[in-house]
């Protein structure tokens, strides 16, 4: 401490001596931003070396007496300080360059903002030039390998949005979604918004950094923060882009004479096990060959996305506004999606103290549904033409080969619509009281509307696909609406070395739901105009409806100290109410710790050249987690709908309404809490070239909500939620970065490395572990989830090879080591069957030979990123891989009969003794079908994520034109990935944590190219 | 001074708002009925009794399980469909299931859903004030259905759990021992008959009465071979005048029958327009004609067809075979796929489960047709054996040779215990009797040996796997498996 002081003092030294003596002038001038050329109110100015100074006004002026012979510090957060001499000058025009040290960078937090150096958790931004141009329908599909700790799995399907997790899977019933609050307004989804919007994400990923939001963040939180106007300066701005999606990696099935040999070797099989008689199919019978996708797929689908923004402001407002149109074809012919989004916000301070303003956001939307054609398309035999003729759809054999829709006719005669409206919007007003403190009201909604109109049009494709009688009309409608009211107060204050902020608040919250369902029968179509449910037939009238209703209130409070940049705590706590817990149950408490001890400012690091920061940082926080279905404790009972039956007969046909109690319910229910150390350094070296940031965490669920499931003797539901697991997710998460140039050329690289485990750590006691991923055929459990083993892991028997002849199966015996008495172990089974493991030895393959074949939980995550500046030339690519992680290829086992095959299966089955050891015989159904490690597969990939090519044309050619910017880019998104895996894609999107990873995704991958160009005026 | 004003102001509304914060968390499920205010109302009582007839309809009471378990194991019926379509109904036509096949499960679930339902109108009912006839009524309804779904599973799987109220507690990791099982669907039979009407008015046709009860009674008896009460019971039913023979075979599996003289216990299955709900029920559909109508699973096999040739029987044989080319009395052609999973012979199809296309107008396919679970031809056929196990076939005839009368057939003047087990075949084919009659009777090993039945194995299935592994081995597996 002493020699801290004493550098200290000779720093004051050398500015105020030669000080003493001058001469008082005053100084006026206007500060900038370099960057922009705009003016930045707010600016710090301090004679060096004193505490006297002053702050730009709204104009970014100011004025100040000092002595002559002073030097001026400008500092403002965001930006690189700047020294200035007088040198006899009375006036002074800065203009200061935006920051490129992440120190200073000013970084959201909930409920307010900090500068990164004071920050205790682990937080993370990714800025809008790393999302930007990427054509996206949904701005997290974008966020793919940008942070460390976040695994973003995106489903093919368009506009759908991804699965993100934050530091791996921490619940298996309630919700894993993180929490999104844009603006202030919390969200489930962030569909609506365009990537353009946005200015920048933040991952609030340590409890830490999350316990602000208590009720809602144990699966981290993700705020999100929309443009907002930099200047008074009007700047107006168009980007756009066209481009097209084209399917990659398509994963090919068998056509033709593969099929029919295929399924005449299993019917064979099958034929010769159970004794009965089979007539094979006569390849000839079957003369087309098809593959489906063909049918039903674009070949190129088009997407454009065009966007306008204006913004600016006045002396006491900033105003933006905003517009944009985005449409997106389906990689399914039919399926587009198309959407205009509007958005507005304005500040003002419309009293000395007082600031109010809004933010409004409205997206309407609309998309062509599209039936599932994918699976009907790869079960669907390959043998048939689509058509017979221009107007008639092929029957496919009328069920000779099983019941299979045409899927090309399905989709044709698919006639549903959808579109809604969706407006997220805040209205505040902050008022400073005193001097130090802030108050702040903010009331914020996010409402959904969506409608869908579905007609069943008359239609006969075959025997078993047709509709000639309902011609049934429905419409269904939904509005959700989500508020919320929250009440700050703040307040900050720096005394000498102790910089001190607080902050207290309240905030309610009211989601409700409602829902509406109506249909007609013998609706006639004579075009859109036609389809009203009232045009229909009356005494076929069916209505319905749902709601729901949700509550939280929410009690908190944060505390920040930061000692002489050197030291530094935060403390949050929270008192949450849930309507979704029973009475005694609903309120309970989130506190949150973290410190934070900067190294590099201490004074024995004054010595070192290696790190120019470095920081160490621990933290320990409680959030919880409510996102589980309303309303659980409550028994309720079930009415109408197949409960319902009908006596009489003839005229006399009544329908009885049914209703019973046919479920169960938890004895008790709590909260699902996250309790989570985070350990980290981050820091810079080689002149800020080199970032880093190391964390270690260790995330434990308690109390994790977890199905019961229940006895089938009992008669009731299957299952019912209850608090009794605790889950571990510990792992390491590396970010390095380096920016460096080398004459014109600027570059950067970062990468990212994360390392997860997880783990059930315990279940209540008399739990049993948890069965899951039934598959729909055979409703095999494919999944067990208990102590020791990560949630959801793959459970089935182990695979030893492929009974080659009827010899080996009746030589692999066991022999009973007490009787003698030797047994075969697979007496039912034949040649090209799978043999398994007597993992418990008892010359029987039964539930207990089953072993634990690892999970879909990925162990390792990596991104890397790097972009290069030459002139007015930038390139920057994406790569990101995951592995670690298994996949069940469930698709392969999901055969009820004539299913189609996949290639590779045709290329290495079993067809006779000798021809493979590995894979079985065309039968994959009985024994063959039961989950075993055979179909578990890896699911590592790596892939080429994005890469794009820009060229901004020359500034001086543009100012001419009044033009402030112009910048042309190519892009591709996903172009290549590589995987192993037997499938579409190795991303698996999940139905619940107990089935993830089991591939029933027939949705073929597809990569992005787009063209686009920015104009700045 | 302004400032201030508007701080208080402000803070003034946020405390009044947040005082009133109380019942701001606290209220109701939306749209949802708590079970705590259900159970009090006459309408309760009815709707949960609703509730479980509706339930006898469902996937798990009368489609693949109860064609699989019931009759594909049987000598009358191979799986049918297309050729490697659900092949894994071949292992219950060559016995090769083991406990983990889904189809198990799905039959044991499938009847304890239906006995939680009753369970709960059986315990709840009685604390309701309302019309006490109809409570009791409604009491000996669920009663009766409850029987009715433990007669499956004593069947089906012996000794079994036997929950008999709610909420169910341990016992439903025991197995009762078969008699006892036997015990409780008797007692609630007793009592059903007890209180259930002899008929019903036209709105209330369907609903089970007295005499559905002493039939299904009757039947029990024959399972428990006490042949006294069997007759003594299926002649209660016949002489209370309530029943009766349709003229036409044919006619008694159609819609216009339905609920008619014949018939003493039917599941009520109807097509509302409008309404997919009510009409939902699937077991029509998987027995309907392949590549026509429905799935065509279920198909009879020669060994029956030449069963009804060998006693010169064609009239029942064209009411429960419907052979590929057959013209129908309603004008239906049958057509079709050429070729079923099993068979080499013309395709044919289970002809009580048709359902005339004309009917269509909501759910699936055949989802009209009414599933016949007890009919009056039985009831004379549990007399006739009921008095031939007593030792007198003389006047076992009578009944017997009424339900050969309705079809064309000669009188059997003294007939033996073969002639009636033979008559209950080709009377009673394709409704799900035959595999249980099968291993009633002591005829199964020898008739179904052929397809791989071992006997002291397979007159049993085997517990759901599923059911012990929760069950932490309380629940023990059927010798064998």
């Amino acid at each position: 401490m002493k020699k801290v002081k004493l550098l200290f003092i000779l720093l004051l030294a050398i500015g105020i001596i030669p000080v003493a003596q001058a001469q008082q002038v005053r100084v006026t001038g206007q500060v900038t931003n370099s960057a922009t050329g705009e003016t930045l109110p707010g600016v710090t100015v301090v004679v060096k070396g004193t505490t006297s100074g002053t702050a730009t006004d709204l104009d970014g002026k100011y004025s100040l007496d000092v002595p002559a012979t002073a030097t001026l510090v400008f500092s403002f957060v965001g930006m690189e300080s700047r020294e200035l001499g007088l040198q006899g000058r009375t006036t002074l025009n800065v203009a200061l360059n935006p920051s490129a040290s992440m120190l200073d960078e000013v970084v959201v937090v909930g409920y307010g903002s900090a500068k990164r150096l004071d920050l205790t958790g682990s937080i993370t931004t990714v800025k809008a030039k790393d999302l930007a141009y990427q054509a996206v329908a949904n701005p997290a599909q974008a966020l793919q390998g940008k942070v460390a700790g976040v695994q973003v799995t995106n489903s093919g399907s368009p506009g759908s949005a991804p699965d993100i997790r934050i530091r791996g899977l921490g619940t298996v019933s309630a919700s894993s979604a993180p929490l999104y609050v844009v603006d202030g307004i919390l969200t489930n989804d962030i569909s609506y918004l365009g990537t353009n919007d946005i200015e920048n994400i933040t991952f609030l990923k340590d409890a830490s950094s999350s316990a602000i939001y208590g009720v809602r963040a144990a699966n981290g939180v993700i705020i999100v923060t929309t443009k907002r106007s930099q200047s008074r300066e009007a700047r107006i701005s168009y980007s756009g882009y066209t481009g097209f999606q084209k399917v990659v990696n398509k994963f090919e099935l068998t056509k033709g004479r593969q099929y029919i040999d295929l399924i005449n070797e299993k019917n064979q099989y099958l034929a010769e096990a159970s004794g009965s008689t089979f007539v094979p199919f006569n390849p000839e019978d079957f003369p087309d060959q098809i593959d489906w996708y063909d049918e039903v797929l674009r070949e190129k689908a088009m997407t454009q996305s065009h966007d306008v923004s204006v913004m600016g402001g006045s002396a006491r407002s900033m105003y933006t506004f905003g517009a944009s149109w985005f449409m997106q074809e389906g990689l399914v012919k039919g399926h587009d999606y198309d959407r205009i989004n509007i958005r507005s916000s304005l500040e003002s301070e419309v009293l000395k103290n007082l600031k109010v303003g809004y933010s409004a956001n409205l997206s309407t939307y609309k998309f062509k549904d599209v039936p599932g054609v994918f699976y009907n398309s790869y079960i669907a035999p390959p043998v048939f033409t689509a058509k017979i003729n221009d107007t008639t759809f092929n029957p496919m054999g009328d069920g000779v080969l099983g019941n299979f829709a045409n899927p090309a006719a399905q989709l044709y005669y698919h006639n549903s619509r959808s579109n809604g409206i969706r407006f997220l919007g805040n209205a505040f007003a902050e008022l400073k009281i005193a001097k130090n403190f802030r108050l702040k009201s903010s009331y914020g909604i996010d409402y959904g509307s969506n409608q869908n109109r579905s007609y069943i049009p008359y239609f006969f494709v075959s025997e078993t696909q047709f509709d000639t009688t309902s011609r049934t009309l429905s419409r269904s409608m939904a509005h959700t609406t989500d508020g919320f009211w929250d009440n700050t107060l703040t307040y900050d204050n720096t005394f000498g070395k102790h910089k001190i902020t607080a902050m207290a608040g309240v905030s309610a919250q009211e989601f409700k739901s409602l829902s509406m369902f109506g249909s007609r029968n013998y609706v006639n179509d004579y075009g859109d105009h036609s389809l009203y449910i009232g045009l229909g037939d009356q005494t076929t009238s069916n209505a319905s409806d749902g709601g729901d209703k949700i509550t939280s209130l929410s009690y908190f409070g944060r505390a920040t100290y930061n000692y002489m940049d050197k030291y530094l705590f935060t403390g949050t706590l929270r008192y949450d109410g849930s309507s979704v817990f029973p009475k005694d149950q609903r309120w309970d408490i989130f506190p949150s710790a973290g410190l934070g001890w900067v190294i590099s400012n201490e004074d024995f690091m004054q010595m070192q050249n290696i790190f120019d920061f470095l920081k160490f940082r621990a933290s320990w926080g409680l959030t919880g987690n409510n996102r589980i279905p309303s309303n659980i404790y409550t028994l309720t009972i079930a009415k109408g709908g197949q409960l319902s039956t009908a006596f009489g007969e003839g005229g006399n046909v009544v329908i009885a309404e049914g209703a019973n109690i046919t479920t169960a319910v938890p004895p008790l229910l709590k909260w699902e809490k996250v309790r989570e150390v985070d350990v980290a350094f981050e820091g810079l070296a080689a002149d800020n070239k080199l970032s880093f940031e190391l964390d270690y965490y260790h995330r434990l669920t308690i109390d994790g909500i977890f199905p019961t499931t229940l006895s089938a003797t009992a008669g009731t539901s299957g299952s019912y939620l209850q608090n009794n697991g605790n889950f571990l997710n510990s792992g390491v998460e590396l970010t390095l970065g380096w920016t460096d140039k080398a004459g014109d050329l600027n570059y950067a690289f970062s990468t990212n490395f994360t390392y997860n485990k997880n783990e059930v750590k315990e279940l209540l006691e008399g739990t049993l572990g948890l069965f899951g991923g039934n598959l729909p055929v055979g409703g095999f459990f494919s999944t067990y989830t208990i102590v020791g083993e990560p949630i959801g892991s793959y459970y089935g028997r182990n695979v030893l090879g492929i009974f080659q002849n009827q010899e080996q199966i009746d030589t692999y015996t066991w022999t009973d080591p007490e009787t003698n008495e030797t047994v075969m172990i697979q007496p039912n089974a034949k040649p090209g069957d799978f043999i398994y493991e007597d993992v418990d030895n008892n010359g029987l393959i039964d539930a207990k030979d089953r072993v634990f074949m690892g999970s879909a939980l990925p162990t390792y995550l990596i991104g890397f990123n790097a972009t290069f500046e030459y002139k007015g030339f930038d390139l920057s690519f994406d790569l990101y891989a995951q592995g670690g992680n298994k996949i069940y290829n469930a698709k392969r086992a999901q055969r009820l009969g004539n299913e189609n095959y996949d290639l590779d299966f045709y290329e290495n089955h079993w067809h006779g003794e000798g021809t493979s050891n590995n894979y079985p015989s065309a039968d994959l159904t009985g024994d063959n079908m039961i989950p075993n490690n055979w179909y578990i597969e890896p699911g590592a990939f790596f892939r080429i994520r994005n890469i794009q090519l820009g060229y901004s044309l020359p500034e001086k050619a543009l100012n001419t034109l009044g033009i402030r910017g112009v910048r042309f880019y190519i892009n591709t998104s996903n172009p290549f990935t590589f995987f192993k895996y037997n499938g579409f894609s190795p991303e698996i999107s999940s139905s619940s944590p107990t089935s993830q990873g089991i591939d029933l995704n027939v949705y073929p991958m597809s990569a992005t190219y787009n063209f686009g160009v920015n104009v700045n005026f | 001074m302004k400032t201030k004003k508007i701080v208080y102001a402000i803070l003034a509304i946020v405390l009044i708002s947040f005082s009133s914060c109380q019942d701001y968390l606290d209220f109701e499920p939306e749209n949802k009925i708590p079970a705590e205010g259900f159970f009090e109302t006459q309408e309760h009582a009815e709707q949960s009794v609703n509730s479980i007839y509706a339930h006898m309809r469902t996937w798990e009471m009368v489609s693949f399980a109860f064609i699989i378990m019931q009759e594909i194991t049987s000598d009358n019926a191979v799986k049918g469909s297309a050729v490697g379509d659900a092949s894994f109904i071949n292992d219950y036509d060559k016995f090769t299931f083991t406990p983990n096949q889904f189809v198990l499960k799905d039959y044991w679930a499938g009847r304890y859903r239906g006995i939680n339902k009753a369970n709960q109108a059986i315990t709840n009912i009685p604390g309701i004030a309302m019309n006490e006839n109809l409570k009791s009524r409604l009491i000996g309804e669920a009663k009766f259905l409850r029987a009715l779904l433990y007669f499956d599973l004593v069947r089906a799987f012996g000794d079994v759990p036997t929950p008999m109220a709610v909420p169910a507690g341990p016992e439903i990791n025991s197995r009762t021992p078969k008699a006892k099982v036997y015990e409780y669907i008797e007692a609630d039979l007793l009592d059903a008959m007890a209180v259930l009407p002899a008929t019903y008015d036209a709105s209330n046709k369907g609903r089970a009465t007295a005499g559905s009860a002493k039939g299904l009674l009757a039947k029990v008896y024959l399972y428990m071979e006490r042949y006294g009460d069997a007759e003594r019971m299926a002649t209660e039913v016949i002489t209370s005048g309530n029943y009766g023979l349709e003229d036409s075979f044919w006619e008694v599996f159609r819609v216009a029958k339905e609920n008619g003289k014949e018939s003493v216990f039917e599941i009520q299955a109807q097509q509302i327009d409008g309404n997919w709900d009510v009409s939902f029920s699937q077991h029509s559909e998987v027995q309907s004609v392949r590549g026509q109508w429905g799935w065509g699973f279920n198909i009879p096999t020669d060994d029956l067809a030449a069963a009804f040739d060998a006693a010169n029987d064609p009239v029942r044989k064209a009411a429960t075979i419907l052979f590929k080319g057959d013209v129908t009395p309603e004008g239906d052609v049958i057509a079709g796929v050429n070729s079923l999973d099993g068979l080499t012979g013309t395709p044919r199809y289970n002809a009580k489960a048709y359902y005339p296309p004309s009917l269509q107008i909501e759910g699936p396919f055949g989802s009209g047709q009414n599933i016949r679970v007890l009919r009056y031809s039985e009831i004379l056929l549990i007399q006739a054996e009921a008095r031939i196990r007593q030792g007198n076939a003389s006047e076992a005839a009578g009944p017997l040779n009424e339900v050969r009368r309705r079809v064309n057939l000669s009188d059997i003047n003294s007939p033996t215990l073969e002639d009636v087990l033979n008559e209950r075949r080709l009377e009673l084919a394709m409704e799900g009797d035959r595999f249980f009659d099968l291993v009633r009777t002591g005829k199964a090993a020898g008739v179904l040996a052929a397809n791989g039945f071992v006997a002291g194995k397979h007159e049993i299935f085997p517990v759901p796997q599923e059911l012990i592994d929760l069950s932490e081995g309380n629940l023990t597996q059927n010798p064998g498996y």
